[in-house]
């Protein structure tokens, strides 16, 4: 089981790396599928899990010129408020509508992948 | 948020993946604040898949630099796919 953890971990940070997002759409379902937390709980987990993910990947990132820090702090700092509501709207609303709109996106963010043009 | 930051403020791509991952930092950490205090994190559990996921992001943000990323972005689709169809039958 904690071998499973480590996968879903390295594989996560692999996808944050590489696609900038946090990891969270591996997260979730890896720790819903392979440790069994509920959803709820899972989502909770799995913003843990991102903090470092994230500051380490900019931390690259600006290494290899990619990181506008400015930007992403602002972007970040205006967020905190709906992140912070988001987190509230969670822990009020039926479990099984996280689970089906967290599938949703997924759903959405596997079609923007599969439609998105490669730039290399 | 990758997208917003190509079309908005007109990003190339690798800006913008590296650019919202510091925003995504801030935002989790907020958010993470948050959910502690309804007791939604399990510590351990987080830190059991957060500490290996920082080796993946060092090979992730090497493996980006060096690898076209078409196969990858397909492969990362069908499994997002399959976690969906998961979520929605268990």
């Amino acid at each position: 089981m904690s071998l499973g953890a480590v996968a879903i971990g390295f594989v996560a940070g692999a996808i944050a790396g590489m696609f900038g997002v946090g990891g969270g759409v591996i997260f979730v379902p890896g720790l819903v599928i392979l440790l069994g937390l509920d959803q709820v709980d899972a989502e909770a987990t799995s913003l843990l899990a991102i903090v470092p993910v994230a500051i380490v990947g900019a931390y690259r990132q600006s290494g290899y010129g990619n990181l506008r820090l400015r930007d992403g702090i602002m972007v970040g700092a205006l967020a905190i408020p709906f992140a912070a509501l988001g987190v509230v709207v969670v822990n009020a609303v039926p479990e099984r509508a996280i689970e089906l709109g967290f599938a949703a996106l997924l759903v959405y963010v596997a079609i923007g992948l599969l439609r998105s043009d490669s730039h290399e | 948020m990758v997208p917003l930051f190509i079309l908005w403020l007109g990003y190339e791509e690798r800006e913008a993946t590296g650019t919202s991952l510091a925003a995504i930092a801030i935002i989790a950490a907020a958010a993470v604040v948050v959910q502690l205090t309804y007791g939604n994190v399990h510590v351990g559990d987080g830190l059991l898949v957060g500490i290996p996921a920082v080796g993946g992001v060092l090979a992730g943000t090497w493996l980006q630099q060096r690898v076209p990323r078409r196969k990858l972005q397909v492969l990362f689709a069908l499994l997002l796919l399959a976690s969906a169809v998961k979520l929605v039958v268990a």
